[in-house]
């Protein structure tokens, strides 16, 4: 890869001096690094957020948990266990054990890449972006495939989740990258259902309005049946068709149902 | 050039680094500890996985500098006191769990990673744990079997 | 099998017996020495500049900009290299038109990721910034063909009336090591000495040796630990080229290690054929005709053994069975990386059409697939060329039924399909020719009074320390520990083969062998003067020789040898080619819902004759079953508009150990009458069967009539054949 600078701030504060410059944050680094191998990307300067104790940590807050943006996916998937198992699950099984030592919420929902997990979850569950300067609703956050609300230099610090009744998340996995070919995140609360899913279209991660108005009416399997995503804006590629993953959007929101219970 | 520290199987260790310099390649041309292994670049095949601060950890996946007065163990750090091959390591030769043996580290140290996490594991679980380290030589059976009996318990039959 | 070995075996301690590898220590200590690992002081770094763009004529190539950047020390594009010899290609087929490497492209980029320029720099990283500086402009042409070569088998049939037809298509695949290719050359003399990842260093030699202008004494090429090859390090590769004639020309070390997208884009790739085949049939379920034709792709050169998958589908057929053959088989250059030799290499091709022929038979004449097979085994086998050795083809199928419990899985079937359960068995009987043409081995009393034994084959993880000291252990009577195993290494064996083709028990073990009952006579003649007794009566064990009531040991008879130390050298020629076979039983089901396939079990009985070592036959079988797993389910290399689409893990499946299914091994092994061990080969086998086997099953669970299905098996595939939506 290229050559650049690594800068390691212990305070938010640095960071984000750090960053003012268009230098590139470092988060956990598992998709970054690959991508500078490729020579694909060439910041001069990294700046590095993992040791930044501010960013770190699972804790429950006034209105469900909060999860530090360089948290690790593994920190996660054992500490948010408790309070909301759904999400737990889910970061338990982006990637593998070394992948989910390193890999972080913030990162990964910073580089929103339609097919990651953790915007399935985020937008599922309705959480809330907190960055250095703001908050940002998740239903304003993920504006396309690898695009974000984000501003140039700004971190996400946080993100809130409120916890729902019952939540779970169907992963079909790619077997190549084991990313999600379509994951679907169905959570439930009290005024209603959310459905979120990821990998299926080039606009990244979307709600499926119907699926929530079946599931709010009739939290079941059933109340899926006949319910079909249009294959238009699906990605199709390599590993899947169009038809096919908007095929699965069904299968696997049923199957996030019939597991949350 | 920087020089970036760490303690690498209990030693403190020194090396010159740049940003760029993966801790891979600190491991293995810093200090000649040759035993880690990158096998792709897409931190997918896990032959590279080290321990940081205990932690598994895809060496290839992480630079130096950013886990500075880290400790770190890497394959070469898994024998005992004595020289002798520790459980894990006997474990894979018993049953014949590895071939070529380029993987063969990077499942070392992630087995030896879940053993930390879960002592006893099924055999399901195993083989979810080894998702991050490829072989192409073994079919992984013998790799199994040989991680069910390094933590105490049977040894699948098939 | 030669008498010596029946009675050794008898008296077995070491051969057949289910030891520890002696390789283990080192390579789970990390201590193993791969080709990267090497490190010399003023060593310096080769990288390559690959094309972007697929074939065309190159219209711009400017290095200036590059030479001049921080730590460059040289650049080479064709111009600047002088290869005084072509590569060589075997030409394994009549006719054979070949087409020899380019080390970089000359005028025209013939495939994507063709190497175009070679930089040496005092680091990879300076070398890949230069590489980014390299101008290049390439202009869309189509490659013109510059090779085809077609040849023919059996008699020529007349048509044939209403007969069963079945297609294949195979997807390349990546060979994968774990360990991608690498090249350490370091000046020596007037010559070099080359560190190669590689299965066949004498080759490696002799290839180097054509292209620098050097001597065979010039050239010493060592293949230190190697981390897997399955075919992909056995013929001499562009970048083997280019690091030696950089430090040969530059006179110091340079070294160049693939990175994985390297690998992909250029590294040689395996199976890619297509296959289409007609079986006639009587009513009574005997085929009497197979006609068969078979296009497989070479990618954009030939590497060495090129030509050997085309030739092994073509040679093959019919295989286990007795049938009249019409065989076509054709290969030809196409816009994409160099097609290979990959564990299989045109075996597993011609099982699986004639497999899937079998069952569908079977399916119209509405007998059981197991019953189609038995009509048509070959149950007398003569040793002729091209037909196995020796096996019991019937056994096997007997074996695998009583195992499985097969007809009671055939009555379960209805249920589980009255349920609603999507469940298919599938069957795959196969034949695995094991090698042909010659070994060497060498073995030496040393003064310490420790044998070293030298073979001309290789190790890429079979363990081939560890049998080789089992063989040698066993004809002397000493235990293993007393014998140091050394291969891989043409300066101690200067001539040789390597590991390839199932070939280096059957032909190195059986060199192996001879030198160890060499030595053996030997020993005899020369300490019976000494022991005051007949040769005949001269008996050897681990604390050395005895006889007449004396004894002398291992050391002391070295001492007293002195200059004119025991050592015996074989060059041995297989008299024939051993054959292995097997017969598999594959039990699928299929998610209706998305396609996903379960295989539920694999069952699997394999005859690889005399065993040295259970346990590294296990091994081999596994790690082939998985390779073969992966063919058939997940594996491909895909282009698209002569661009490589599956460049990374990303892209390109294969098995992780999530993936595996139960597979359940039994051995009914025939001794091979092509080799005093009677030992067979075993590292091919699972890519040969095991694809076959899923194929079959696959199509059993799926509804009647659904068309031949190109590899691999996707989810969305069987999704599609499952709903009629089949594309």
């Amino acid at each position: 890869m290229h050559s650049f600078e690594l800068v390691k701030p212990k305070t938010l504060a640095d960071a984000v001096a750090a960053l003012a410059d268009g230098a590139q944050a470092l988060s956990g680094g598992q998709t970054l690094l690959p991508t500078m191998k490729q020579r694909l990307a060439d910041p001069g300067t990294l700046v590095s957020l993992t040791g930044i104790p501010e960013l770190q940590g699972v804790c429950q807050g006034d209105a469900g948990i909060i999860i530090g943006g360089a948290t690790p996916h593994a920190v996660v998937a054992r500490e948010a266990a408790k309070y909301y198992p759904g999400l737990a699950a889910l970061a338990g099984q982006i990637g593998d054990p070394a992948v989910r030592n390193r890999g972080t919420i913030g990162g990964s929902i910073a580089n929103n890449d339609p097919s990651a997990c953790y915007p399935a979850a985020v937008l599922g569950s309705g959480a809330t972006i907190v960055t250095n300067t703001r908050e940002i609703a998740a239903d304003d956050y993920f504006l396309g495939m690898f695009e974000t609300a984000l501003e140039e230099g700004e971190i996400v610090t946080a993100v809130k989740f409120p916890v729902p009744q019952k939540a779970a998340y169907a992963k079909f996995v790619q077997p190549a990258s084991r990313f999600a070919l379509v994951g679907a995140f169905v959570a439930q609360f009290a005024d209603g259902v959310r459905v979120a899913i990821t990998g299926a279209s080039n606009n990244g991660v979307f709600r499926w309005p119907e699926a929530e108005a079946a599931l709010s009416a009739s939290f079941t399997p059933e109340a899926l049946k006949g319910l079909t995503l249009p294959a238009d804006d699906m990605i199709a590629d390599l590993h899947g068709s169009a038809e096919y993953r908007a095929h699965l959007c069904g299968v696997m929101t049923k199957r996030a149902v019939m597991a949350a219970g | 050039m920087t020089k970036t520290s760490m303690t690498v199987n209990g030693k403190a260790v020194s090396a010159e680094t740049e940003g760029r310099t993966l801790l891979s390649a600190y491991l293995r041309e810093g200090l000649g500890l040759t035993g880690t292994h990158i096998g792709c670049d897409t931190s997918q095949c896990g032959a590279c996985v080290v321990h940081v601060d205990g932690k598994a950890v895809k060496s290839c996946s992480v630079f130096a500098q950013d886990v500075e007065g880290a400790d770190v163990t890497t394959i070469e750090g898994m024998a005992n006191a004595d020289g002798s091959l520790g459980t894990i390591q006997q474990a894979f030769q018993d049953h014949h769990g590895l071939q070529c043996g380029f993987c063969t580290p990077g499942m070392v140290m992630s087995s030896a990673a879940l053993l930390a996490e879960n002592p006893t594991p099924t055999e399901a679980e195993v083989r979810h744990y080894l998702e991050g380290n490829i072989c192409r030589c073994t079919g992984y059976h013998n790799i199994v079997k040989a991680v069910m009996a390094a933590s105490g318990q049977a040894v699948p039959a098939e | 099998m030669d008498g010596s070995v029946r009675n050794a075996l008898q008296n077995s301690s070491w051969m057949g017996r289910a030891m520890p590898r002696r390789e283990d220590d080192r390579l789970l200590r990390g201590q193993g020495v791969f080709v990267d690992d090497l490190q010399a002081p003023d060593c310096v770094f080769l990288e390559v500049l690959r094309s972007p763009y697929p074939a065309g004529r190159i219209t711009a190539l400017d290095v200036t900009e590059a030479s001049g950047m921080d730590g460059v020390i040289a650049i080479y594009t064709a111009a600047d290299i002088t290869p005084q010899a072509d590569s060589a290609v075997n030409a394994l087929l009549p006719g054979a038109e070949l087409a020899a490497m380019e080390p970089l492209a000359r005028t025209h980029v013939r495939a994507a990721g063709q190497a175009v320029a070679a930089i040496i720099a005092t680091s990879r990283d300076r070398a890949r910034d230069a590489a980014e500086a390299i101008w290049l402009e390439v202009e869309g042409e189509p490659a013109p063909t510059r090779a085809r070569t077609q040849a023919h088998w059996g008699q020529t049939l007349p048509a044939f009336d209403n007969p069963v037809r079945a297609s294949i298509a195979h997807a390349l695949v990546a060979p994968f090591a774990m360990e991608p290719r690498a090249v350490f050359a370091m000046p020596e003399g007037t010559g070099l000495t080359v560190w190669l990842s590689t299965q066949t260093p004498q080759r490696g030699r002799d290839d180097l040796c054509a292209m620098l202008g050097l001597d065979r004494d010039q050239l010493r090429v060592i293949a230190p630990d190697v981390g897997g090859a399955f075919g992909g390090k056995a013929s001499l590769m562009p970048e083997d080229y280019l690091t030696a004639f950089a430090a040969l020309t530059l006179q110091r070390p340079v070294k160049w290690a693939a990175t994985r997208s390297d690998e992909f884009l250029a590294a040689t790739q395996g199976r890619g054929a297509s296959s289409h085949a007609e079986m006639a049939v009587d009513a009574t379920g005997r085929a009497t005709g197979l006609r068969a034709e078979f296009t497989f792709p070479l990618g954009h050169w030939m590497p060495y053994s090129a030509l050997a998958p085309v030739r092994n589908a073509g040679r093959i057929l019919p295989g286990p069975y007795t049938i009249p053959c019409d065989v076509t088989a054709a290969a030809e250059t196409t816009e994409g990386a160099a097609v290979n030799i990959y564990r299989g290499a045109g075996r597993p091709e011609a099982a699986m059409i004639l497999e899937r022929l079998m069952d569908r038979a079977a399916q119209r004449l509405g007998i059981d697939p197991m019953d189609m097979r038995r009509r048509n085994v070959t149950t007398r086998l003569a040793a002729q060329p091209d037909t196995p050795c020796s096996g019991d083809f019937p056994g096997l199928l007997d074996r695998l039924e009583q195992e499985t419990g097969y007809r009671a899985l055939r009555a379960a079937q209805s249920q589980r399909r009255a349920q609603g359960v999507v469940c298919g068995l599938g069957l795959a009987l196969y034949v695995e020719p094991c090698g042909q043409g010659l070994e060497t081995a060498s073995l030496r009393l040393c003064e310490d009074g420790r044998f070293l034994a030298i073979t001309g084959s290789s190790a890429q993880g079979q363990g081939r320390e560890t049998a080789m000291a089992q063989i040698v252990a066993q004809a002397l009577n000493l235990h293993p520990q007393q014998i140091t195993v050394s291969h891989g290494d043409t300066a101690l064996a200067p001539e040789g083969i390597g590991a390839l083709a199932s070939r280096s028990t059957a032909i190195g073990g059986a060199a192996m062998w001879r030198a160890a009952s060499g030595l053996l006579d030997r020993a005899a003649t020369l300490c019976a003067p000494l022991l005051g007794c007949a040769p005949a009566d001269v008996v050897t064990s681990a604390e050395g020789v005895c006889g007449g009531g004396n004894s002398l040991g291992w050391a002391d008879l070295a001492a007293h040898l002195g200059a004119d130390p025991l050592v015996v050298h074989i060059r041995h020629e297989a008299a024939a080619e051993a054959w292995a076979s097997g017969a598999i039983l594959a039990e699928v089901v299929i998610d209706p819902e998305t396609g996903v396939l379960t295989i539920e079990r694999m069952t699997w009985v394999d005859d690889a004759g005399i065993v040295i070592n259970p346990v590294l036959v296990q091994g081999q079988l596994l790690g082939g079953a998985a390779q073969g797993i992966g063919a058939a389910t997940m594996e491909r290399m895909v282009y698209a508009d002569g661009q490589l689409q599956t460049g990374s893990l990303m892209d390109y499946a294969l098995p992780r150990a999530t993936d595996m299914p139960p597979i359940h091994l039994f051995s009914q092994p025939t001794p091979s009458p092509a080799n005093p061990l009677g030992v067979k080969g075993v590292g091919e086998a699972g890519c040969i069967g095991i694809p076959a086997a899923i194929l079959n099953a696959v199509m059993d669970a799926l509804p009647q009539g659904t068309p031949d299905l190109t590899l691999p098996l996707t989810s969305e595939k069987l999704w599609r054949a499952l709903t009629g939506s089949l594309q």
